[in-house]
């Protein structure tokens, strides 16, 4: 959470009062409406996406930018037939003035807390296929990282950065290697010459992040019997950072279109109800299938405008005329 | 799937429970009011936990004002919760080699120590000790699966043990599930390894509540499930946890049965 | 959910502690006082709410958890370790459907036992481990850090460090002098970190977290010739008196209510000179003038204590160290009785009496908890 900002208590009451409408600071009109998803594909790379977050007026909230590069590395000794995969989370002075010497050593940040819930969303689930990132067993496998610049900080920062991990690995195009005799012969990275081959993403799990507004004191919460006093609190998803320093609790979940949990968080904060935790599970579903969509679009679009030209180029065309 | 028969015909698991069996709980005080105890300043108490083959050390260090280092930290309302938590190498069976020189933790631990923190900042009731901060040290001494629930239950006990105003007990448990119906609690580590499984905290069961109003405090699972059955492993979970509850409560007061009768 | 029915009975493994450990260690007497069996069970005022002494008796003394609700009722207050929680609506008790809405409930936030003192209702910690600052304490501190505020801070084995104003000092030179800038730049001189002093309670702020202490008065003030003795919490009550004065007022011991013990060696000419004991010397107003010159900040231990008078004062730290050993509460007469113990005390059968010099005898806890039930005998037989 950031620390160096500081709301007023008049802030805080409206904010907080306007949630208690269904309203929100940005214009929204509902507390499980979120910021417009926009996403943008370098066209001159693979794997390079910029995800931002856009306000109802349409001006920028929070953008992140993630590029994945691949390297050819050894295998770990215990898995010899896996490559591996990072995710490296970049937040600092350029994100914003509170993120300012931000890295401490030994104790984990909230944002540190979501790369992790990221990294291992993505590995646990099987998201990403290690095993064909093999190019020869116990000798040469893939390593992929992923970059993950937070470019603008206005919350959702969860969110954003999967929806980015998720476009960029199924965007990404890794250099074709020919193997001859157990060894490698040619690395083809000159995409040109030969094209690339897809990272084998098995699914695409997405993680929102539900935030709790809980105005009962603790006390209250944990000794009311439940039947009284059902649903005090408020939950809002995609919450800016206002909203989110206001908040007392969080709920984190990646689901996948299958209707699969691919991983379920809820790292302390308020008590909730299981109920309501199991709401908020299926809560997220359409949310998940929604951007699921999104994603797939985008870089459908992305690869026809690749291939705009390609009938010029290609020797059909000739004979087609001729 | 799997090498192994987690749960087999006769309803039993591989360490010889049932799958609603929950491991040998045993706590104790180290601190009591034995030889040497009494020249010491005795803030501080060190707790014992032996969940199955869990073996788990807390020791609690104030509220007590900061010292100079951590000074900066301080809050003029309420207190501050610190929280170290140190994985032995030698807690599991290979003894783990740790990459990097510098003893700081892993990544697996730091998580921890984020969520049990995020946790515990609402349990302790932090307004009653305004200006100061409290040290919890936590070091595992072995590991045997569901190690998190472990330390969290541990934690638990060891505020009780030092008087510390907490709300209400909370209790950890964790869960897995085989073949996408029989719910296992009290996971050991090689059914954490091989299956789906999960933490769940709860703060104030008893086995009498209603299961869908336990107030539920922390979840984490990392494991690919589908979300119907989402609610059984819930319903489990939350089922271990109020058990455990009881049996916490009473172990913590004969723990401390006879710090009542013994000034004379 | 579907799911809870298939739940069956969650099964549990932990050795039944808890009666083994009642029967054992709780007395007859005890057994009574602390009703053990009902304590799990939260007990409600609406039962047998008539017969009020059976009501005082449940609520006096039960151990309790907690999250434990205490009470539910509107008549009373809640104390230390206790919170509240107000009921929106009213639970369906059986013909009691229309409760006020004030009515409280009172919780326990800590491991305790209650204590009700008219319409408080209190939970009193098991483990008394930090000193609950009270106006008016004689207690010891150590001091901690010199602020540039013109402040002590002293840790006073309490949650949060305590506050000695310049101001709540006697300055060398006498009562009335006039406090000036370069008394704040001595403060340092005065008293360093590490020191240890004796002094009073002059306020508590803050929900007892704020604690200000005060030395003026000829009783109070820096410690030298002696050594310190911390004990476990609860084992030094307050009383009229914390000084007292053993082996022909050679011996000054200090039972700070803190639970900090000083035990020094005091000048037999002084005690000398003031043959009605120490408790003349505060009212003595020009005594004060002659004797707060700048030796009481001193340092130096007095030169004329030699290692006999060591031995002596080593021999009462470890009549304390006995005391506490057997959570005895530390007393003058206590203290007394035991060094008479201790000096007829044999080491074994046909053996010869411990020597002075050879205290070490008394660190074996064996004998330690011989000579503890042995004080507790013999107090009983007095009556």
């Amino acid at each position: 959470m950031a620390k160096e900002l500081e709301l007023n208590n008049t802030e805080k009451k409206f904010i907080l009062s306007l949630l208690a409408q269904n309203q929100r600071l940005d214009g929204r009109k509902s507390l499980i409406e979120t910021r417009n998803l926009d996403i943008k594909i370098n066209p001159d790379a693979y794997g390079d996406v910029y995800v931002s977050l856009l306000t109802p007026e349409g001006s920028v909230s929070t953008r992140v930018h993630c590029k994945i590069t691949a390297d050819i590395v050894k295998p770990k000794d215990k898995r010899p037939f896996e490559g591996s995969f990072y995710v490296n989370c970049e937040i600092n002075g350029l994100t914003g003035l509170q993120f300012e010497n931000y890295s401490k050593p030994n104790s984990m940040s909230s944002e540190g807390y979501y790369t992790r819930f990221l990294e291992s969303m993505i590995l646990r689930s099987n998201a990403l296929d290690l095993e064909q990132l093999c190019i020869i067993a116990g000798e040469k496998v893939w390593d992929i990282r992923l970059d993950l610049h937070v470019l603008e900080y206005d919350g959702g920062f969860l969110e954003c950065a999967s929806i980015a991990c998720l476009t960029s690995l199924l965007h990404f195009k890794r250099p074709y290697v020919e193997v001859q005799n157990e060894k490698i012969h040619k690395v083809y990275t000159d995409l040109d010459e030969r094209d690339g081959v897809n990272l084998g993403v098995l699914h695409i799990p997405i993680a929102v992040k539900f935030n709790i507004f809980q105005q009962l004191p603790t006390e209250e919460l944990i000794k009311q019997s439940n039947n009284t006093n059902p649903g005090k609190e408020l939950v809002a998803i995609d919450c800016t950072i206002k909203e989110e320093m206001l908040s007392n609790g969080e709920v984190l979940v990646a689901l996948n279109k299958n209707r699969e949990i691919v991983q379920l968080d809820k790292p302390g904060g308020v008590p909730l109800q299981s109920y309501k935790l199991l709401e908020l599970a299926n809560m997220a579903l359409p949310m998940v299938e929604n951007i699921t969509s999104k994603i797939l679009k985008a870089i459908e679009i992305d690869e026809s405008k690749r291939n705009e030209y390609a009938y010029l180029l290609s020797a059909e065309n000739d004979r087609y005329d001729g | 799937m799997s090498r192994f028969e987690f749960y087999n015909s006769q309803g039993l698991r591989i360490d010889g429970r049932r799958n609603f069996e929950l491991k040998n709980f045993e706590s104790s005080l180290t601190t009591t009011s034995n030889f040497n105890n009494f020249s010491r300043n005795s803030q501080s108490s060190t707790t014992y936990l032996q969940m199955g083959q869990n073996k788990i050390l807390v020791n609690i260090d104030g509220p007590k004002e900061p010292t100079n280092s951590n000074k900066s930290k301080i809050d003029q309302d309420k207190a501050v919760l610190d929280i170290n938590i140190n994985v032995t190498k030698f807690s599991k069976v290979n003894r783990q080699v740790s990459t990097n020189n510098n003893n700081s933790p892993d990544k697996q631990t730091q998580e921890w120590e984020f969520e049990i923190k995020r946790l515990f900042e609402k349990i302790i009731i932090m307004d009653s000790y305004p200006k100061s901060i409290i040290n919890i040290a936590v070091t595992v001494l072995q590991q045997d699966g569901g190690i998190l629930a472990s330390i969290i239950n541990c934690v638990s006990i060891a505020l009780m043990n030092n008087s510390i105003q907490i709300y209400d007990i909370v209790t950890a448990c964790s869960v897995g599930v085989v073949d996408q119906m029989h719910y296992l609690l009290d996971l050991n580590h090689l059914e954490e390894q091989f299956l789906t499984s999960g933490t769940i905290a709860v703060v104030g069961g008893s086995p009498t509540q209603n299961v869908e109003d336990a107030n539920v405090c922390l979840l984490s699972f990392n494991d690919i499930f589908p979300l119907d059955l989402l609610d059984g492993f819930m319903m489990a979970g939350i089922k271990g946890c109020c058990t455990l509850k009881d049996i916490m409560v009473t172990q913590v007061k004969a723990m401390n049965i006879n710090k009542l009768i013994e000034i004379q | 959910m579907s799911a809870a029915n298939k739940i069956l009975n969650v099964i549990t493994h932990s050795k039944d502690i808890g009666n083994i450990d009642f029967n054992i260690q709780l007395s007859n007497e005890a057994k009574e006082i602390y009703n053990f069996e009902s304590s799990d069970d939260d007990f409600d005022m609406t039962s047998d709410s008539d017969d009020e002494e059976t009501e005082n008796k449940k609520l006096v003394n039960q151990m309790i958890a907690p999250g434990d609700l205490v009470i539910r009722s509107n008549e009373y207050m809640k104390g230390h370790n206790t919170y509240t929680t107000e009921d929106l609506k009213p639970i369906a008790f059986s013909g009691e459907e229309t409760q006020k809405d004030d009515e409280l409930n009172i919780y326990s936030s800590t491991l305790g036992v209650i204590s009700k003192i008219n319409k408080l209702i209190s939970i009193e910690n098991v483990n008394k481990n930090l000193y609950m600052a009270e106006i008016g304490d004689h207690i010891i501190g150590q001091i901690v850090e010199v602020t540039s505020s013109k402040k002590w801070k002293l840790n006073i084995n309490g949650n949060n460090l305590a506050t000695l104003q310049l101001s709540s000092i006697n300055l060398p030179g006498g009562l009335l002098r006039r406090k000036n800038e370069q008394d704040e730049l001595n403060m340092k001189q005065l008293l360093k970190v590490g020191d240890l002093i004796n002094c009073e309670v002059q306020g508590v702020y803050a929900n007892r977290n704020d604690v200000h202490l005060h030395t003026r008065s000829l009783n109070y003030g820096k410690l030298r010739n002696g050594a310190l003795i911390k004990v476990k919490m609860g084992l030094i009550q307050r009383k009229k008196t914390h000084t007292h004065f053993f082996n022909n007022n050679s011996i000054k011991i200090i039972l700070g209510c803190n639970c900090f013990i000083w035990v020094s060696h005091e000048m037999t000419d002084r005690v000398n000179n003031n043959d009605k004991g120490p408790q003349t010397i505060k009212s003595d107003i020009t005594r004060i003038e002659q004797d707060t010159s700048f030796e009481i900040y001193s340092d130096i231990n007095d030169p004329n204590i030699d290692i006999k008078k060591r031995i002596l004062i080593s021999k009462y730290i470890i009549i304390i160290k006995i005391l506490a050993f057997n959570n005895l509460v530390i007393s003058e007469q206590r203290i007394s009785a035991l060094y008479d113990m201790l000096l007829s005390y044999k080491t074994g059968e046909g053996m010869e009496t411990v020597g002075s010099e050879s205290l070490y005898v008394f660190n074996d806890p064996e004998v330690m908890q011989e000579l503890g039930s042995q004080l507790i005998q013999s107090e009983k037989m007095r009556g």
